[in-house]
C-alpha cells in the first residue's frame, strides 16, 4: 500500500452505486476521476457535473452553477476530502492522525478500513473502505452515519509512478 | 515684611489652583456625548439621528482592505488570520470576511420555523406538485451527483430547499464576491472585512483602541509586509481626527505660549513678570470649569476647548497691570485711572458671554457659564492679586520715544467718525442683504481628508456596504406593528431597487416576518392529506421509498399549527442579534430601521425624499438633520448675540457717557465685527459655528481696546502707556492666533483666522478712532 506513495498521477474511469434510506432502488453513476499528487483531485460525471479539489480549495459544478469552497471551513468536508487524498497519497501518518485503520494484506491484494476518530465526522459516515492491488486502488466503499453506503468503482486506469528522485517516471497502461 | 506677605499671597494662590486643579479632576468628567449640542426640545428625527450616530450599526462598523500584490490564496488566508485575531479580542460583536457558515445550533428555532418565515418560492410554491416533482429531481440529481450532499438527512426533511433559500436570503443583498471562499474587490486585489465594534461609535477611546487592535493584528500577519491595510468608517474618522486635533492644539499652543512669552519677556525684561502673568488665565479656566461642573455635573470637550478659546481675553488683563502699576517701597500706584476700565470692560465682556448662559442648547449654555465665571476672575485676580506680587519697587519705564510715535498717529475727527459709522453701517446692510452667509457643511466642521473619505466609498461600495449617512426608518407602538408596516412598504422598496436607483436594502422583515404575516403564511399551507398527495403524485416513478420524507410532512404539521416565531425566541444568537440592530426598542415606541445600500446619489435622494409618507417609512439623511441642527444653533446664538449686542451697548454708555464716549468706544467694535464678518465671508466663503464663536473673542477683545484707549489722560506719557498696554496684548493674541489660522485642521484654523483678523482690524481701528481728541 506504502507504495501508493510513488503513484504521482491517476486517471481513471468510475461507476457509482449510491444506496440510500431515502431510496428504495440504488442510483447509479460514472463519469471520470483523475488524482495528482500531491493534493488535486477532481470527479466529473458523465452528465457535466464535477468537484474539483486543490489545495484547501474545492469547485463544485452543478449544472452550470460554480461553487468554490475552502475545505478548512467544513470541518466534515475536511474530514472525507483529507481521507480520500491521503489514500492516494499512501500518507499513513496522515490518515492516522482521523481515523483509526485497519490494514489488511491479500495474496490477490489489499484492503485498508478507516473508521473516524472525531465524532463530528463520525456523524456523516462511519468508515470508508479501500481495496486495491500494489500501488493502485480499485474500490471505494463509504458507509455514512445514517446507514447510506456509496460503492465506487475504478477502471481503465492509467498510472503514473514515479519510484524516486533520479529514478525517472514510468506510466502504466 | 511686606515681601513675605507677597509670598504668602503666592503660596495662598499656587495652593488654591492645585485645590481648583485636583478638584477638577476628580469632579470633571469630560462628555465627548453630542446630545448636550442638541436642543433640548428635539423632533423625534434628531433622536434617531443621535440614537445611530452613537449605536447605529454603520456608525459602529469598520472597513477593512487588505491590499497586496500576492496570490488571492495568501490574500485569503491573511483576512482569515485577521478575522480570527480580531473575533478573539472580544472588541468586536462580529467580524465578518464572508467565510464560514451559519452555525446549525443557532439556526434551530429558524429551522423549525422555515415554513412560516422563508422565502415564498422555495417555501410555499414549491409545494405544488410541478415545483416539488421539480425539486425532487434536482435531489436526486444532487444525490448521485461527483459531490453529494454531506447531510442527506435534511433531504428527507426539506427536499425543496426552503431552509437553504431561506439563508441564502440572509446574506445581505450586495456582498461582494467571494474568491477564496472570502470576500474580495471587484479586481481581485484586495480582500475585505466589517468589523463592528462592541462599543459605542460615541466612545471614542473604545473606538481607539478597537482601531489599534485592527492595526496590531494586522501587523503580526505573516504577510503584514507585503500588504497594505486600510481601515475607513466613522469610528476610525473620528478617533483620527480627534488625535490630529490633539496633537495640532498641543504644539501651535505650546508654540504660541513661547512665543507670547518671548514677547512679554522682551518688553518687561522679567521672568517673574511672565509667570505671574499666566495665573489670572490659569485661574479663569479652572474657576470656569468647576463652574460649569458645579452647575451642569460634567463638561462637554468642545465647551471646554472653545471656553478657553474665548477666555483668550484674559491674557491681555495682566499687561495692562504691569504697563500702568507703579510699586514704591511696597506703595502701589498707577492703576486708579485703569481700575473702572478694566472693570468695565469685564462687566461688559462677561454680560455678553452670560448671554449665551441662556441658550436652550445646554453645549452653548456651558460655554456661557465657563467663559463668563472665568473672565470674571481672571480680571477680579489682575486687578486685586497681581499687584501685589509685583517687585517692591516697580514702574514700567516708558521709552522716550513712544509718546513721540503715537502723536505722529492720526486720530479722526468727529465728522470723520460719523462718515466711518455710516461706512460700517453700509457694509452692515450689505453684508445683512447676502442670501445664505451660514455654512452647516459638515465637511467644513470634520477633519476628514478628503482622500479618506473617497477611499470609505470605495470601500463600501465594494463591499455593499449600507451608507452611513442614509437610512430609512418606521415607527410602531411594538415590534408587531413596525414589522406590519414595513411588509406593506416592502413593494416600494423592491420598486426602487428594480428601478436601479438603489443597490438594495436590508430589512428587519426580511429575517423576521410579522406575526400577521406567519399566520397568513399557515392559512396558505396545503393541509396534511393534500400536501400528501401532492408528493405521492410528484414523485411517482422516481426512486424515493415510500414514506421516505414523513419528516418533510411531520414539519408541515408542526408548520400548520406553531405559534409564530417572535424576536425574542431568537434572542442572542447571531440572528437575533441581527435583528435587534434592525428592531429596536426607542423611547416607548419601536423602530424598525432599513439600512441603504449604494443610494447616495442625488437621483437616490430625490426619491427617497418624496417617498409617500402613507407608506409609515421615513427617510432620514443623517447630513440633512445634522445640517439642520446646526443651523439652529448658528440661530440661537445669533440671537443671543442680539441681545448681547444690546446689553453691551446699554453698559458701555452707562460706564463711560460721562465722559462722552460711546461713539469713540462702539465704534472700533462695531467696525472689527462687521469687517471680520465680511472678510471672513470672502476668504472662507460661508460662516460656520466656530467663526462666530471667535467673533465673539474679538467683540471682547475689541470692547478692551476701545476703554482702554478711549481714556483721556492726565498726561501724553500716560496715554502712551495706555495705548501700549493695548498694543502689546493686540500682539501677543495676535502672535498666538495667527499661529493658530496656521493649522489645516478647519476647526482650529477657522477659530484662529477669525480672531487674528479681526485683532488685525480692532486696534488700527481703536488707535485712529477711540483716542481722546486732545
Amino acid at each position: 500500500m506504502r507504495s501508493l506513495a510513488q503513484v504521482t498521477q491517476v486517471e481513471a474511469e468510475y461507476r457509482e452505486r449510491v444506496e440510500l434510506s431515502l431510496l428504495d432502488q440504488p442510483l447509479e453513476s460514472s463519469g471520470h476521476l483523475s488524482y495528482q499528487a500531491p493534493d488535486r483531485l477532481s470527479k466529473t460525471s458523465d452528465k457535466g457535473d464535477a468537484v474539483l479539489i486543490d489545495g484547501d480549495r474545492i469547485e463544485l459544478i452543478r449544472g452550470d452553477g460554480k461553487t468554490r469552497l475552502r475545505i478548512s471551513d467544513h470541518a466534515a468536508l475536511e474530514g472525507i476530502v483529507l481521507a480520500l487524498r491521503a489514500t492516494f497519497a499512501g500518507d499513513l501518518d496522515r490518515l492516522r492522525r482521523l481515523y483509526r485503520l485497519d490494514y489488511q494484506s491479500r495474496p490477490d491484494g489489499w484492503t485498508l478500513e478507516l473508521v473516524p476518530l472525531e465524532r463530528g465526522i463520525a456523524n456523516l459516515f462511519q468508515s470508508v473502505r479501500i481495496e486495491g492491488v500494489d500501488n493502485r486502488i480499485d474500490r471505494l466503499d463509504i458507509l455514512e452515519g445514517n446507514g447510506d453506503r456509496r460503492r465506487m468503482r475504478l477502471t481503465n486506469q492509467r498510472l503514473l509512478v514515479c519510484p524516486g528522485p533520479g529514478n525517472g517516471c514510468r506510466g502504466t497502461p | 515684611m511686606r515681601l513675605d506677605r507677597a509670598r504668602t499671597l503666592l503660596v495662598t494662590w499656587l495652593l488654591l489652583l492645585l485645590g481648583l486643579a485636583l478638584w477638577n479632576l476628580d469632579h470633571a468628567t469630560l462628555h465627548r456625548d453630542l446630545s448636550m449640542f442638541l436642543p433640548r426640545t428635539s423632533t423625534l428625527e434628531e433622536r434617531l439621528l443621535l440614537d445611530q450616530l452613537r449605536e447605529g450599526i454603520a456608525a459602529r462598523t469598520l472597513l477593512i482592505s487588505l491590499r497586496g500584490d500576492l496570490e488571492a490564496e495568501r490574500i485569503a488566508d491573511a483576512s482569515r488570520a485577521l478575522t480570527e485575531t480580531l473575533e478573539s479580542s472580544g472588541r468586536f460583536r462580529h467580524v465578518v470576511n464572508g467565510s464560514g457558515m451559519p452555525d446549525m445550533r443557532e439556526l434551530g428555532p429558524v429551522l423549525d420555523h422555515r415554513y412560516l418565515i422563508g422565502p415564498a418560492d422555495a417555501c410555499l410554491r414549491d409545494l405544488d406538485e410541478e415545483d416539488l416533482r421539480q425539486a425532487l429531481e434536482r435531489r436526486l440529481e444532487e444525490l448521485s451527483g461527483p459531490m453529494p450532499p454531506l447531510d442527506t438527512s435534511l433531504i428527507a426533511r426539506d427536499p425543496t430547499g426552503c431552509f437553504r433559500s431561506l439563508l441564502l436570503g440572509l446574506e445581505p443583498s450586495g456582498a461582494p464576491e467571494r474568491q477564496e471562499g472570502v470576500w474580495f474587490s471587484r479586481d481581485g486585489r484586495e480582500a475585505l472585512l466589517l468589523a463592528e465594534t462592541r462599543a459605542q461609535a460615541s466612545d471614542l477611546d473604545a473606538q481607539a483602541e478597537a482601531v489599534a487592535a485592527v492595526r496590531t493584528g494586522f501587523a503580526r500577519l505573516a504577510d503584514a509586509s507585503r500588504l497594505h491595510l486600510a481601515i475607513t468608517g466613522p469610528g476610525y474618522f473620528a478617533v483620527g481626527s480627534q488625535e490630529t486635533i490633539r496633537t495640532q492644539t498641543i504644539w501651535l499652543s505650546a508654540a504660541a505660549s513661547l512665543a507670547v512669552a518671548a514677547l512679554l519677556f522682551a518688553v518687561f525684561r522679567s521672568p517673574r513678570l511672565v509667570l505671574i502673568g499666566a495665573l489670572p488665565l490659569a485661574t479663569g479656566i479652572l474657576v470656569g470649569t468647576s463652574c460649569v461642573v458645579l452647575a451642569f455635573g460634567a463638561i462637554h470637550g468642545i465647551t471646554l476647548a472653545l471656553g478657553v478659546t474665548l477666555m483668550g481675553v484674559a491674557m491681555d488683563y495682566p499687561v495692562h497691570i504691569f504697563v500702568h502699576a507703579e510699586r514704591r517701597a511696597g506703595r502701589l500706584s498707577g492703576l486708579e485711572g485703569i481700575g473702572p476700565n478694566l472693570l468695565l470692560a469685564v462687566a461688559t465682556t462677561v454680560c455678553g458671554y452670560a448671554a449665551l448662559a441662556l441658550a436652550e442648547f445646554e453645549g452653548l449654555a456651558q460655554l456661557g457659564v465657563l467663559a463668563g465665571a472665568g473672565l470674571a476672575s481672571a480680571a477680579l485676580c489682575s486687578r486685586f492679586l497681581l499687584p501685589p506680587l509685583l517687585p517692591r519697587d516697580y514702574a514700567w519705564r516708558t521709552p522716550a520715544a513712544l509718546p513721540r510715535l503715537l502723536a505722529r498717529i492720526p486720530t479722526l475727527k468727529d465728522r470723520a467718525r460719523i462718515l466711518a459709522l455710516g461706512l460700517v453701517l453700509a457694509v452692515a446692510g450689505l453684508l445683512a442683504s447676502h442670501p445664505d452667509p451660514w455654512s452647516s457643511d459638515l465637511s467644513r466642521l470634520s477633519t476628514v481628508p478628503a482622500s479618506e473619505i473617497a477611499l470609505d466609498q470605495h470601500l463600501r461600495n465594494e463591499m455593499g456596504a449600507p451608507e452611513v449617512a442614509q437610512i430609512l426608518f418606521v415607527v410602531g407602538a411594538d415590534p408587531e406593528q413596525v414589522l406590519r408596516r414595513l411588509e406593506t412598504a416592502t413593494p416600494a422598496l423592491d420598486a426602487l431597487v428594480a428601478s436601479g436607483l438603489v443597490a438594495g436594502f436590508e430589512t428587519p422583515n426580511r429575517i423576521l416576518p410579522s406575526r400577521a404575516a406567519q399566520h397568513e403564511r399557515q392559512s396558505q399551507l396545503p393541509s396534511h392529506e393534500r400536501l400528501e398527495r401532492t408528493l405521492a403524485r410528484a414523485s411517482a416513478g422516481l426512486p424515493f421509498r415510500t414514506g421516505a420524507f414523513a419528516p418533510f410532512l411531520h414539519d408541515l404539521d408542526l408548520a400548520r399549527k406553531e405559534s409564530p416565531l417572535t424576536p425574542d425566541r431568537l434572542g442572542a444568537s447571531p440572528i437575533g442579534e441581527r435583528l435587534g440592530t434592525l428592531l429596536q426598542p426607542f423611547g416607548d415606541a419601536w423602530v424598525g430601521l432599513v439600512p441603504l445600500i449604494g443610494a447616495d446619489h442625488p437621483a437616490a435622494i430625490a426619491e427617497l425624499q418624496a417617498l409617500d409618507p402613507a407608506s409609515g417609512l421615513r427617510y432620514l439623511d443623517l447630513r440633512d438633520t445634522s445640517a439642520g441642527l446646526i443651523a439652529r444653533f448658528i440661530q440661537e446664538a445669533l440671537d443671543s448675540l442680539t441681545l448681547t449686542a444690546a446689553l453691551i451697548g446699554a453698559l458701555i454708555w452707562l460706564g463711560v457717557r460721562r465722559q462722552g464716549r460711546t461713539l469713540r468706544v462702539m465704534l472700533p467694535i462695531a467696525l472689527a465685527i462687521v469687517l471680520d464678518y465680511g472678510l471672513l465671508l470672502a476668504i472662507e466663503g460661508a460662516i460656520n459655528l466656530f467663526h462666530l464663536v471667535s467673533l465673539l473673542l474679538v467683540l471682547g477683545l475689541s470692547i478692551d481696546y476701545g476703554l482702554f484707549i478711549s481714556r483721556r489722560c492726565t498726561n501724553p506719557a500716560e496715554s502712551a502707556r495706555a495705548a501700549f498696554a493695548v498694543a502689546l496684548s493686540a500682539l501677543s493674541s495676535l502672535l498666538m492666533f495667527g499661529l493658530l489660522a496656521l493649522s489645516n485642521i478647519p476647526v482650529l484654523h477657522a477659530i484662529g483666522l477669525t480672531t487674528a483678523l479681526g485683532i488685525a482690524l480692532a486696534l488700527p481701528a481703536a488707535l485712529l478712532i477711540a483716542r481722546p481728541d486732545t
